[in-house]
């Protein structure tokens, strides 16, 4: 068996959840509010803010995403957005990360599913 | 519409500077989205939860961060390197004060944990405070006399009070296994002995009651010390045989080490055996109700029983026993309880607490140096802490490099400390003065060691901690300039509060007084005069084997032999018999009368009862004042005559005792004449001897030629021009050759010298004296020391004033005066203080104290000499330099 990646930043599961949903959003889009409802739609689990801004904080600190604040908004009582785009280092880290899951799920996803 | 405001108060307080926009800004949104979606309550709710946990979760990623990066690892690391790094840079400093903390460390838990040991802790017996030893006492409440075993018989039958009442008869014994002989004391005990003190054997069994019924009576119990020092410490004893006074035993058990009571003085008991194994004279001796020696009664009260109630239920049996044998116990009308652990500590408690009183002030003068020593320190490295401070240290990162420092030298000081203590208590264990109580259970407290460094460690930071706060951000900038020689240097920053050192000076002279007054005792315990010529003498005891010489007669015999051998050894010049010889604490008491003999009557005279062999005086150098000493004729011829001492021949008044009647009880214990009276004619007044020690007064004595009442041992005295010491072998052969049973191994037997003897009686007095002048030095030198450091630094730090005052004319006294003022105030505040707690407080040693009187003058006005001396000779070098201060240099230094 040979190593598939050999990123130096492997994932943490809610890291890449983070980093799935902020691509999704695209750099326009993507902030902690949108990133929160992303998340519990597509997953169905709750999750908490704070953790969002600790997630946040840390993948911006290992330059896995970068941040910018927007324009100011109505709906959010005039303050501005901080918006997230995914770096390319963090497409490379999600990228491993992902393909580390799959090589590893391979053939098993029927047994996967079927258990599921 | 918006969410709570509170909660966007407390967001906007939390949320990094760069973030508070984007963090309320989404819980606003969010907010607005519930509403619009779960209605006002809920949503007001959630946003309050949610609110925080956000500020929470904000502020722990930053305190972690904090706390990992500055707080915790980097910074102590840091502040520990740094601390060595100070330390090693400061030799002297750091030395001084690793080694006044671990003097003062070590010598406070050493002298408190043998105080601990020896006075507070209970004795080694479950429910030890309910024990007590019981005597008689007279109907004046001021005699005191141990009970006869009838006594305590009739006290047994007729008392309910106790849960346990028992005798104990101490008795020297020979002993015999194997190849080995030599001494054991042996107690012979009733049957309470054992339960009364409630004390389990470690090895075997203890003695019980089918002891004392069986047909074998003869089983023996070990102490740890006899096991491990004759059986080198064997399990498989039990059972073993020992010849103990010639007749077998069975070992049945061996005690505890920490149990040996009952202790004679320091000797301690060596083997416990059943009354029923008594040797016959013995029995005999016992049997009378005059006998009152080498025994004790010891009681246990019942846990109900209050000593009140115990007191006058005895009183209630003497008074009863003293109307039905008046010719014994007509005084002794009632009964005296000393709990048995005062009987054992005794004199000990106060010479102990004055040496821990001592050494408290030791530790306390210690503590006094070290808060000098640091807070010279903080001002000195003033510029260090300023410059730190300017760059941005806060004051409490500078005080958490000072506590630093502090606590690695008190590591160390407590590290010393802890061996000084350990090689203490070692000490005091192996070499204890005679009398020094309870030994075998000195050990090192370790948690008084705790608290001795602790006390130090509070005061190292207590003042680490000024110092440090005077290094206050204002006065930063003040420091930096004043030291750049714009100002001048205010004279009192970085001294120790006057009240302080005042405080030292005072403690110190207390203890100087005390090491002077019981150097005084000392001194003169030393040079008094015991009544005899201890040059020269050599003293052996002779026990005669039993029951070879249990006849009286055979008995005297063999002490005839014996001196005769000692005379033929070369370099004897005379030879003499005595059955107890001074000065020790050995010797019996009998009662005597004028005219007639003793009727037990109140005018009957307590008399020291010697008897002793002809030229006993002159071979002790006691000078015969009056009349004639024993003569041959004396001795071979029939009982009459007496010889007396100078204190007893003051009854007779002016008139010269020689030729008068006196009778006399004899009090040879183990014979059967025991009690009877001996009336005969006073042939010489010998003089007063310290017979029971050199502090103590002469007694009255009756000596009687010693074959007229055969003792059941002797101590034989020799006399040499020779040095005493290169007698004792060729003695110790003299008598082996007469009769090789004669036991020469052990405790109390084999030849010594008279002065080895007299040093002895008041090794305990010398012991104290040394330490309590040790510690005095001790204070002394620190107290020079602080002085010394205060004045130097005061002129360091004046140095540029001073400097411009001589440039303006000063004279060298007017700096001088400058320079002394306040320490010559704060000297002789603390003599006067000191001086007057002195006074107070050696009263509480009067006791302790031989003919010197607690406020001796002599004694206090050589102290505050002696302390004055010193002050100024370490009050000479700062203010030489001071004096020699050149102006113009001085002023031109930069710094």
């Amino acid at each position: 068996v040979t190593k598939t990646t050999s990123s130096p930043h492997p994932l943490a599961e809610f890291e890449l959840l983070v980093m799935l949903a902020a691509l999704r959003l695209g750099p326009a889009e993507a902030y902690t509010v949108s990133i929160v409802e992303d998340i519990e739609d597509k997953t169905g689990r709750s999750v908490r803010r704070a953790n969002v801004y600790t997630t946040l904080e840390r993948l911006e600190t290992k330059g896995l995403v970068s941040t910018e604040l927007g324009d100011p908004r109505p709906e959010r009582g005039g303050k501005a957005r901080r918006l997230v785009t995914v770096t390319p280092k963090g497409l490379a880290a999600v990228r491993a990360t992902t393909s580390s899951i799959q090589a590893m799920v391979g053939e098993l996803g029927d047994t996967i599913l079927g258990a599921g | 519409v918006t969410c709570p405001r509170w909660s966007l108060a407390l967001l906007r307080r939390v949320a990094p500077p760069g973030r508070v926009d984007e963090v309320l800004g989404d819980l606003e949104e969010t907010h607005r989205r519930r509403l619009a979606r779960r209605g006002r309550r809920v949503a007001v709710l959630l946003t309050c939860v949610e609110a925080l946990d956000v500020a929470l979760s904000l502020t722990r990623g930053r305190m972690l961060h904090a706390l990992s990066k500055q707080a915790l690892g980097l910074g102590i690391l840091r502040d520990v390197r740094y601390a060595n790094r100070m330390i090693a840079k400061r030799p002297g400093f750091s030395a001084a004060v690793a080694l006044t903390l671990a003097l003062g460390i070590g010598a406070t838990t050493g002298i408190f944990s043998i105080i601990n040991s020896i006075v507070i802790q209970p004795l080694p017996y479950p429910d030890s405070n309910r024990l007590y030893t019981v005597w008689e006492q007279d109907s004046l409440g001021t005699g005191f006399r141990l009970p006869s075993y009838p006594t305590f018989r009739d006290w047994h039958e007729e008392s309910e009070a106790f849960e346990g009442l028992a005798f104990v008869r101490g008795t020297g014994l020979t002993f015999q296994t194997g190849d080995q002989t030599g001494m054991l004391l042996a107690a012979f005990v009733s049957e309470d002995f054992f339960p009364t003190l409630r004390a389990p054997a470690l090895l075997g069994r203890t003695i019980l009651a089918g002891d004392y019924r069986g047909t074998n009576p003869n089983v023996a119990v070990l102490s740890y010390r006899t096991w491990q020092r004759v059986f080198g410490g064997d399990s498989a004893i039990m059972g073993r045989t020992i010849s103990l006074g010639n007749a077998p035993f069975t070992i049945v058990g061996v005690m505890p080490p920490a149990f040996v009571y009952p202790n004679w003085g320091a000797v301690y008991t060596d083997a416990w055996l059943p009354m029923p194994a008594l040797p016959p004279s013995d029995r005999a001796a016992l049997g009378q109700r005059d006998f009152h020696a080498d025994s004790w009664v010891i009681a246990r009260l019942a846990d109900d029983v209050p000593i009140e109630a115990a007191r006058s239920e005895m009183d209630a049996v003497a008074r009863r026993l003293a109307t039905a044998f008046p010719e014994t116990s007509a005084r002794w009308t009632r009964v005296f309880f000393l709990s048995v652990k005062d009987f054992i500590v005794g004199d000990s408690r106060t010479r102990l607490w004055m040496l821990g009183a001592a050494v408290a002030g030791v530790l306390l003068i210690c503590c006094v140096n070290l808060a000098q020593l640091y807070l010279a320190q903080g001002a000195a490295r003033t510029r260090e802490f300023a410059i730190r401070a300017a760059l941005g240290a806060r004051r409490g990162r500078v005080l958490r490099q000072l506590l630093t420092e502090t606590l690695l030298l008190t590591s160390i000081a407590g590290a010393l400390g802890a061996a000084l203590a350990a090689w203490m208590v070692h000490g005091v264990r192996v070499n204890a003065p005679s009398g020094l109580p309870r030994v075998p259970e000195i050990g090192v407290d370790w948690s008084l060691l705790v608290v001795a460094v602790g006390l130090t460690v509070i005061t190292a930071v207590v003042f680490a901690a000024v110092a440090a706060r005077r290094v206050s951000s204002p006065h930063v900038a003040g420091f930096l300039v004043e030291r750049a020689g714009t100002a001048l240097v205010r004279g009192r920053r970085g001294t120790l509060p006057a009240s302080l050192l005042a405080a030292q000076v005072a403690v110190t002279v207390v203890l100087l007084v005390g090491a002077g007054l019981l150097g005084q005792t000392f001194w003169r315990l030393s040079v008094v005069d015991p009544g005899l010529d201890t040059d020269g003498l050599v003293l052996t005891v002779i026990q005669p084997p039993s029951p070879a010489y249990d006849e009286p007669l055979a008995a005297a015999l063999l002490y005839d032999r014996v001196a005769e051998s000692i005379r033929q050894v070369p370099g004897v010049e005379s030879v003499a018999l005595v059955n107890h010889a001074p000065v020790g604490n050995g010797g019996l008491r009998s009662r005597a009368a004028i005219g007639q003999a003793p009727s037990g009557a109140s005018d009957d005279m307590t008399v020291l009862f010697e008897v002793v062999s002809p030229g006993y005086f002159a071979t002790m150098g006691i000078p015969m004042l009056q009349g004639r000493e024993f003569t041959a004729e004396d001795a071979e011829g029939p009982a009459g005559p007496l010889i007396v001492s100078a204190t007893l021949a003051r009854r007779w008044g002016e008139h010269p005792p020689v030729g008068a009647r006196l009778g006399v009880l004899k009090a040879a214990r183990t014979r059967l004449d025991f009690g009877e009276p001996l009336v005969g004619t006073v042939v010489g007044v010998a003089g007063d001897v310290k017979h029971f020690g050199l502090d103590d007064d002469p007694p009255a004595v009756v000596y009687v030629p010693y074959t007229h009442n055969v003792w059941s041992q002797m101590t034989v005295v020799a006399r040499t021009a020779l040095p005493p010491e290169q007698l004792l072998r060729p003695i110790e052969e003299a008598i082996r050759s007469v009769e090789p049973a004669i036991p020469l191994n052990g405790p109390g037997v084999g030849a010594g010298t008279m002065e080895q003897r007299v040093r002895t009686s008041y090794a305990e007095q010398r012991l104290t004296a040394k330490l309590v002048a040790a510690f005095a030095l001790v204070a002394l030198l620190l107290a020079a020391v602080g002085i010394y450091g205060v004045l130097s630094y005061t002129v360091n730090l004046r140095t540029r004033e001073i400097a411009i005052r001589m440039a303006l004319g000063a004279s060298a006294t007017t700096v001088q005066h400058a320079v002394l003022g306040r320490i010559g105030l704060i000297t002789a505040a603390g003599l006067f203080a000191g001086v007057v707690a002195a006074l107070g407080l050696t009263r509480l040693v009067t006791g302790l104290l031989f003919q010197v009187r607690p406020n001796d003058p002599i004694t206090f006005v050589g102290v505050a000499a002696l302390l004055l001396l010193v002050a100024a000779m370490a009050a000479f070098m700062p203010v030489r330099r001071a004096t020699t201060i050149d102006p113009m240099s001085a002023l031109r230094r930069g710094d």
